[in-house]
């Protein structure tokens, strides 16, 4: 089973790794980092995960252009393993981030993806805000990668707006949230979610039963959680080898193939 | 390849069962239980219901069937909400009608009770008078951003009551370097893996500091599976035999203390 992980982070950090505990709420707590491109590929090379879809801490800790830029000088040497996703901003505000200066950047760095941070980047992800920029990012088939963490309603309400867009639950909670990713799988057929907090009982079999395999992609939601756990789940999971390699890889792979930069 | 196979089946300390908490998951009975179990290699679970926990009916009849019908493969803890009050008669008795049950749960953040308050002291007496097993929650903030069962407060039940083999539930998330302390400094206190185990490092962190002698491994199923926390453990860079001690010897050696019938 190859793996191809869509959502790992490297890099240091300035406080104690934010996690949410069962019930949502916020804990501090020192979770290992890998805080260079090398050392998270050691924790990928150990746990023989081929591919990640990587971000830097600094993307979301320090300044989003900052940490995009620093996370394509850090794994310089590394391409083949580790795929560059940036972290999006208004333009509004931030011009580099208007789509006829973006989205050529983007393809001249081979970068395929997008990972928007609203709460902690003060401003709301929605048409009045970034318009434009959403309606490219829909229209090029850019994966758009979303965490729930403060919560699914500005999730609910971007996708309203902009039905087509793909996006990538990540980061989804350790508690079920069936109720709050079902209705979103079964409305957007480009909303899917990652695996790397996915331990439902039987989680696996149902999702690949009700919406399809095609909807899962396995990610680690490295350093806040061990690799290990995703990829036993997945491993041991009662589905079938073709749609474990969906999930494992597959999927992923089709989405960034269909990027259109 | 990675060797991700295990020679030896694994068992579950911190357990529930039944619908619980207003959450989705598609199988809670014991019966799904049982299957769930044998589909992932998990030969025991210590279970405490959550109607046990929730529901104030006091019937806790989910356990004893349960524990009656799978003799080999559920043990229970007797629930105790201190919002019905406390009935040490009671507890007695129960233990005495079902050989099943192994020891007592605690969920001092949900009842909104202080672990160290009064309304617990009977409960801690009489577990330290009869050596008995206590799992109780354990996170260092709270639901209402204080905190009912944090480091400081497990330190002081410890202290007065040494008798007691006190499993810390979750590690006190949030507080696992203080866990960790209570673990080295307290000879009964143990670390229970339960969510906290998905944490990249912490199950090495445990082993390196604590000892995996002092490390179990619970999972909260059915809301959660078994497969994720399992394979937390045995992808985490630690010894075969450490990861052994986790998964199964050191639970068998605590529900054997504990007078757990055929552990």
């Amino acid at each position: 089973m190859r793996l191809f992980d869509c959502n790992a982070c490297f890099g240091n950090e300035m406080i104690n790794h934010e996690c949410v505990n069962h019930e949502n709420f916020i804990v501090l707590e020192k979770v290992e980092l890998a805080k260079t491109a090398k050392e998270l590929l050691e924790y990928m090379e150990a746990m023989e995960i081929a591919k990640s879809l990587v971000w830097h801490k600094a993307q979301y800790e320090l300044d989003a252009t900052a940490g995009n830029q620093k996370l394509l000088s850090e794994i310089k040497g590394f391409e083949e393993r580790l795929k560059p996703s940036w972290t999006i901003l208004p333009d509004i505000t931030d011009e580099q981030y208007s789509p006829e200066r973006l989205f050529p950047e983007m393809k001249k760095h081979g970068v395929k993806a997008l990972r928007a941070f609203p709460v902690q980047d003060r401003y709301l992800l929605n048409g009045v805000t970034m318009g434009e920029q959403l309606s490219y990012i829909s229209q090029q088939r850019i994966p758009l990668f979303l965490s729930p963490q403060s919560g699914f309603e500005f999730i609910y309400e971007v996708l309203k707006e902009f039905p087509d867009l793909t996006v990538i639950l990540v980061n989804i909670g350790w508690w079920p949230s069936a109720r709050l990713i079902y209705p979103l799988l079964s409305r957007y057929q480009n909303v899917y979610f990652e695996t790397g907090d996915f331990s439902m009982m039987h989680g696996y079999e149902e999702v690949c039963n009700k919406f399809g395999s095609e909807r899962l992609l396995f990610g680690t939601n490295f350093p806040t959680n061990t690799m290990a756990g995703s990829i036993y789940a997945l491993m041991k999971a009662r589905i079938t080898q073709e749609q474990r390699e969906h999930i494992a890889h597959e999927n992923l792979e089709r989405i960034l193939s269909e990027v259109r930069l | 390849m990675k060797n991700w196979d295990l020679d030896y089946k694994v068992i579950d300390m911190h357990n529930h069962m039944g619908l619980e908490y207003c959450l989705y998951y598609p199988e809670h009975d014991a019966d799904g239980m049982v299957k769930a179990m044998d589909e992932s290699g998990i030969e025991l679970i210590v279970s405490a219901p959550c109607e046990d926990l929730f529901d104030g009916s006091g019937k806790r009849e989910q356990i004893t069937d349960a524990m009656k019908r799978y003799p080999d493969r559920i043990r229970g803890y007797y629930s105790v909400n201190p919002l019905l009050g406390v009935d040490i008669n009671e507890i007695e008795r129960a233990f005495k009608e079902n050989p099943g049950y192994v020891g007592l749960k605690l969920l001092p953040d949900y009842h909104r009770t202080n672990l160290n308050g009064e309304v617990y002291e009977p409960v801690f007496r009489f577990a330290n008078q009869h050596k008995m097993l206590v799992l109780s929650h354990t996170w260092g903030i709270s639901m209402n951003g204080e905190s009912c069962n944090s480091a400081d407060k497990i330190a002081d039940i410890l202290e007065k009551y040494p008798d007691i083999t006190f499993l810390m539930g979750h590690s006190i998330q949030g507080q696992v370097e203080e866990a960790i302390e209570i673990a080295n400094t307290f000879k009964g206190a143990y670390l229970d893996l339960c969510d906290t185990c998905r944490l990249n490092g912490v199950v090495e962190k445990m082993v390196k500091k604590a000892g995996s002698e002092k490390v179990i491994f619970g999972t909260d199923a059915p809301m959660q599976g078994y497969h994720f926390q399992m394979g937390a453990v045995i992808g985490a860079r630690i010894s075969k035999e450490e990861k052994r001690n986790i998964l199964r010897d050191n639970a068998l050696g605590i529900l054997r203390r504990a007078g757990c019938p055929n552990c």
